[in-house]
C-alpha cells in the first residue's frame, strides 16, 4: 500500500516534471543562443492551449488539432523573434526582458478579449478514464503526457545531436558570432529555435489544458516564472541540466507539500526550493563554474 | 503617483546606479508597508514612530536579500529576485501574523500634531517625502558612493582592482534602495489604509521596473516621469477599459523597440532635444551678458616630471618590494604557472616576457588577487598578500591594467580617474558618503590626465575613445590609487610609434618618482630599452632572469622564445 502510494506520487511528480521541462527546455534553448529571459513563453504556452482547443472544437480530431496548435504556436514564436527580439539584440539585455514582459501582458489581454475572462473547458472524452496496471492507476491523459514528453525529448535529442541543423544550433549556442563567421546561417538557427521551443510549449499547453480541463489566459505564467529559475539551476543553456532540474523541482514540490507542513503555498515552496538551489550552486547543476 | 515615484527611485538606486538586476522591489515595499501596518494597528504606535521602524525593517530586508546578490549576478540574480517575491508573498499569506490573504485593514491615517491629515495634507506629506528622496538620491550620486556604484555597474572586476569592494557597495545599494521602497510602502499603507499580500507581489515589482525603464533607467527624472506616466496611463485609457492592458503591454514593446533608453534617458531622442534647446538658450543669454570666456588652459605642468633614466637599478642589498615564492596556478590539469619565484625591488622596472600562453597574465592575476593561487606565496612590502581580495591588494598600493581593456565605458574620462582616486577616500561608509566634487580631487585627477596626455578628453565618455587612449586611461585610473607598484599588461600593444614613445617617457618619470613597475610586453625593443631586469616565462615556468643583456645572450631563452620566433 505505501509502496503503491509512493509509486503513485512518483508518477505525479514525473508528470509535473514533464510539464515544467516542456516550458523550461524552450526557455533554455532561447537563452542558450540569444541570452534572453523569454518570459513571454508563458503566453506562447497559453496560445498553444487556446489554439488547440479551438481547432478541436472546429475539427474534432485531437491529434490533428494538437499538431496544428504546435505548428501555429511555432510560427507565433518565429514572429516574436523576428519583430520583437531581433531589433533588440544589440541593446542591454534588460530591454528584451521588459519587451518580453510587455508581450506577456499583451498576450494575456488578447486571450481575455477573444475568449473571455473565464476558464474554458477542454473536454476530451477519449483521454478520460484510466489504465490499471499492477494495482497502480494511471489515467490515460497521464500516460499520454509522459509518453509524449519522452517522445518529444528523444526527437529533440536526435535533432540536436544527429542532424546538421542541430549541429549548427549547438555551434550558435557556443558563440553566435563565431558561428556566423564560420558560415552558419545564424538567423535560420534562431528561427528554428523559436519554432521548436514554441511548439514544445504549445504541446505542454494543450496537454495541461486537457489534464486540468481548463484553458485560461494566464495559465502559463507561474510555470514560466519557475521555468526561468529552472534554466538557472540547470546551468544556463544546458538542456540536460534544465530537464534534470525540472524533475528535481517536481519531486521536491510533491514530497514537501505532501509530507511536511511547511507554512507556504505550493508555489511558495517551489520558489523557496529554487532560491536555495540557486544560492547553493550559482553555476547550476550542470553548468561550469 | 508620488508614492510610486519614491519606490521607483529606490529601484533606481539598486538597478540603475549599482546595476544589480532586481525584479523583486515589491518585497521591500511590502516590508515597509506591513511593518508600518502592524506597528500602528497591533502595537498602537503612532505614524511618526512607526515610520522609522518600518524604514529600518525595509533596509534590513534589503541587506538580507542583498547577500545572495554577492553570489550570483545578472540573469541569475534577476531570477533569484523573482523567486524571493513569490516566497515573500507566500509567507505573508501563510504565516499567522500577517492577516493571511485578506491582509491588514483599518490602518490609521497619518496624523500631524494630534489631528489626522486630510487628503491635501497627505499629498503634501508624500510630496515632501518625494523631494527628500530626490535630494538624497542626487546627493548620493555625487558622493564617492555614486561613483563606486557606477564602477561596479560598468565593470565589476575593474572596480575591484582599483580598490572598490564590490560586495560592500552592493549591500549599501540594496539597503538604501530598499529603505526608499520601504518608505513608499509605508506611505502606500497609510494612504490606501488596507493592504494585502497581493499588493506587493511579482506584478507590482515588474510594474515598478517598467516605470524606471520607461522613463530612462539610472536617472531621477526618468524614475519620476515613468511613475507618473504609468500611473496616469490607465486613467487616461479608461474609455477603452477593455484594452487597457493591451495598450500598456504594447507601449512597453514599442518603447523598447524604438527608444530603449527610455523617454528621458541619457542619449534618448527627447532628452537630447531638450538638452540642446536648453544649451542654446543658455548660450544665447550668456552671449548677451558677456563675451564667452575661453576654456581654461589645461593644467599642463604635472608636478615634478623628470626625464631620463634617473632611478638607478637597485642593488641586491636592498629590501625587495614584491617577492613570489614557488607561485603556482593550475586550470584543470594544466599548470598555467609552475613554481615561479621572482623578486622585484623598489624603483625597478621589471619586465615579464614569454611566448603566448606562457602564464604572464596569470602571474598578474595572481599578483592583483583576481585569481587565487593554488600554491606558493606572494609577499608585498614584507607581508603576505596571497589570498587577499583584489580591492585589499589595491588598497595596499598595487595598481594594474588589463591586457583586454576594461574601462568604465559609460563614465567620463575624468570620472574613470576619479574612481581610482576615490577608493583611497572611501574606506569607511562615512567617507564614501562624502561628496566627491571637491576641487582638490579634480585637480589631482587633472594632473594625472595631463601626464598621461588625456587632458583634452576629460569630458569624453570612455567608451568613445580608441584603444590607444583607453590603454592610457587604464594607466591613469591605476595611478589614481597612487600605487607603489603598478602592473602594466601589454600597455604598448596597439600603440602608434609616437604614442609608445610618450608612454616610455611616462613610465620612466613614474619610476623617477619612486614607483615600481612590472610590465608584460611582446615588443622586444621596448622591453630591452626600458627594463632593468627581465624574467622569461615559458609554459608556466621561469626559464631565465637577468638584465636585458644577459637575457639576450641566454641560450635557453633563445631556444624557447627567440628561436621559436625565428622559425615562425
Amino acid at each position: 500500500m505505501t509502496l503503491n502510494l509512493l509509486l503513485q506520487q512518483l508518477i505525479n511528480a514525473m508528470e509535473l516534471g514533464s510539464i515544467y521541462a516542456m516550458i523550461a527546455v524552450g526557455l533554455a534553448l532561447v537563452y542558450g543562443v540569444l541570452r534572453i529571459l523569454h518570459v513571454a513563453q508563458a503566453g506562447v504556452y497559453a496560445a498553444g492551449a487556446f489554439i488547440g482547443l479551438f481547432l478541436y472544437q472546429e475539427i474534432g480530431s485531437f491529434p490533428v488539432s494538437l499538431v496544428g496548435a504546435m505548428l501555429l504556436a511555432g510560427a507565433l514564436g518565429m514572429l516574436i523573434e523576428r519583430f520583437v527580439y531581433r531589433p533588440m539584440l544589440p541593446r542591454p539585455r534588460i530591454v528584451a526582458l521588459i519587451a518580453s514582459v510587455g508581450l506577456l501582458i499583451c498576450f494575456s489581454d488578447i486571450f481575455r478579449i477573444i475568449a473571455g475572462p473565464n476558464q474554458l473547458a477542454f473536454e476530451l472524452p477519449s483521454l478520460r478514464g484510466s489504465y490499471e496496471f499492477a494495482g497502480l492507476v494511471i489515467s490515460r491523459i497521464d500516460a499520454v503526457i509522459l509518453i509524449g514528453t519522452a517522445g518529444i525529448f528523444v526527437l529533440l535529442w536526435v535533432l540536436l545531436q544527429k542532424t546538421r541543423l542541430g549541429f549548427e544550433i549547438r555551434a550558435a549556442a557556443q558563440d553566435l558570432e563565431a558561428a556566423a563567421v564560420m558560415g552558419i546561417d545564424v538567423r535560420r538557427c534562431v528561427r528554428w529555435i523559436f519554432f521548436i521551443s514554441s511548439a514544445i510549449a504549445a504541446f505542454g499547453g494543450v496537454m495541461v489544458g486537457v489534464l486540468y480541463n481548463a484553458v485560461y489566459p494566464d495559465m502559463g505564467d507561474m510555470i514560466a516564472y519557475k521555468g526561468l529559475a529552472l534554466i538557472v539551476i540547470g546551468g544556463f543553456g544546458s538542456l540536460l541540466g534544465t530537464v534534470l532540474a525540472s524533475f528535481l523541482l517536481a519531486a521536491a514540490e510533491t514530497v514537501l507539500t505532501t509530507y511536511t507542513a511547511v507554512p507556504l503555498s505550493r508555489e511558495g515552496v517551489a520558489m523557496l526550493f529554487l532560491v536555495l538551489l540557486v544560492l547553493i550552486r550559482p553555476q547550476g547543476l550542470l553548468g561550469r563554474a | 503617483m508620488g508614492i510610486w515615484s519614491i519606490v521607483a527611485l529606490g529601484l533606481n538606486i539598486i538597478t540603475g546606479y549599482a546595476g544589480q538586476f532586481n525584479l523583486g522591489i515589491g518585497v521591500y515595499m511590502g516590508t515597509g508597508a506591513y511593518a508600518a501596518a502592524l506597528l500602528t494597528t497591533g502595537a498602537g504606535l503612532g505614524f511618526w514612530l512607526a515610520l522609522p521602524c518600518a524604514l529600518a525593517a525595509a533596509g534590513a530586508m534589503g541587506f538580507v536579500t542583498g547577500l545572495p546578490a554577492l553570489r550570483v549576478r545578472e540573469d541569475a540574480l534577476a531570477v533569484l529576485t523573482i523567486g524571493l517575491v513569490f516566497v515573500f508573498e507566500s509567507l505573508l499569506i501563510y504565516l499567522p501574523w500577517f492577516g493571511g490573504p485578506v491582509g491588514i485593514g483599518r490602518i490609521p491615517a497619518a496624523a500631524l500634531s494630534g489631528s489626522a491629515l486630510g487628503k491635501n495634507g497627505y499629498l503634501a506629506l508624500v510630496l515632501t517625502a518625494l523631494l527628500f528622496v530626490i535630494a538624497l538620491t542626487l546627493y548620493l550620486k555625487r558622493a564617492w558612493i555614486g561613483l563606486a556604484w557606477a564602477g561596479i555597474r560598468e565593470n565589476e572586476l575593474a572596480a575591484d582592482v582599483i580598490g572598490v569592494h564590490p560586495a560592500r557597495f552592493k549591500l549599501y545599494a540594496f539597503t538604501i534602495g530598499a529603505s526608499f521602497a520601504g518608505l513608499g510602502g509605508v506611505l502606500y499603507a497609510h494612504f490606501i489604509r488596507y493592504i494585502t499580500p497581493y499588493d506587493f507581489g511579482f506584478l507590482t515589482s515588474i510594474y515598478v521596473l517598467t516605470m524606471i525603464v520607461f522613463g530612462g533607467i539610472g536617472t531621477i527624472r526618468g524614475a519620476v516621469l515613468g511613475a507618473c506616466v504609468l500611473t496616469f496611463l490607465p486613467e487616461l485609457f479608461r474609455f477603452v477599459q477593455d484594452y487597457r492592458n493591451l495598450i500598456y503591454g504594447g507601449t512597453l514593446i514599442g518603447l523598447m523597440l524604438y527608444e530603449p533608453r527610455g523617454l528621458l534617458g541619457d542619449g534618448s531622442f527627447v532628452w537630447r532635444r531638450l538638452t540642446t534647446r536648453w544649451h542654446r538658450l543658455r548660450t544665447a543669454i550668456a552671449g548677451h551678458k558677456a563675451a564667452p570666456s575661453g576654456k581654461p588652459a589645461l593644467a599642463a605642468a604635472a608636478p615634478g616630471v623628470q626625464k631620463g633614466n634617473v632611478g638607478a637599478p637597485p642593488t641586491g642589498a636592498q629590501e625587495s618590494l614584491l617577492q613570489t615564492r614557488d607561485l603556482s596556478r593550475g586550470f584543470g590539469g594544466l599548470l598555467a604557472l609552475n613554481a615561479v619565484s621572482i623578486e622585484v625591488f623598489p624603483r625597478e622596472i621589471f619586465g615579464v616576457i614569454g611566448p603566448n600562453g606562457a602564464g604572464k597574465t596569470t602571474l598578474f592575476n595572481l599578483l592583483s588577487g583576481t585569481l587565487p593561487c593554488s600554491g606558493g606565496g606572494i609577499r608585498f612590502k614584507g607581508s603576505r598578500i596571497n589570498g587577499l581580495p583584489p580591492h585589499r591588494i589595491a588598497g595596499l598600493g598595487i595598481g594594474r591594467t588589463f591586457q583586454i581593456v576594461r574601462p568604465f565605458g559609460e563614465l567620463s574620462v575624468m570620472d574613470n580617474v576619479l574612481a581610482g582616486i576615490g577608493s583611497r577616500h572611501c574606506g569607511r561608509l562615512v567617507d564614501a558618503l562624502a561628496p566627491r566634487g571637491r576641487s582638490a580631487y579634480r585637480a589631482e585627477a587633472r594632473a594625472i590626465l595631463a601626464r598621461t596626455d588625456l587632458g583634452a578628453y576629460e569630458r569624453e565618455t570612455a567608451a568613445n575613445l580608441p584603444l590607444g587612449l583607453l590603454r592610457r586611461l587604464e594607466i591613469a585610473r591605476a595611478l589614481g590609487l597612487s600605487p607603489d607598484l603598478i602592473l602594466l599588461d601589454e600597455s604598448f600593444s596597439g600603440l602608434s610609434h609616437a604614442e609608445a614613445r610618450s608612454l616610455l617617457d611616462l613610465i620612466r618619470s613614474l619610476r623617477a618618482e619612486g614607483m615600481t613597475i612590472i610590465l608584460i610586453e611582446h615588443n622586444m625593443r621596448i622591453t630591452m630599452e626600458l627594463c632593468d631586469r627581465i624574467a622569461v616565462l615559458d609554459r608556466g615556468a621561469k626559464i631565465a632572469e637577468g638584465t636585458p643583456r644577459e637575457i639576450q645572450n641566454d641560450a635557453a631563452v633563445i631556444a624557447a622564445y627567440l628561436g621559436a620566433e625565428a622559425h615562425a
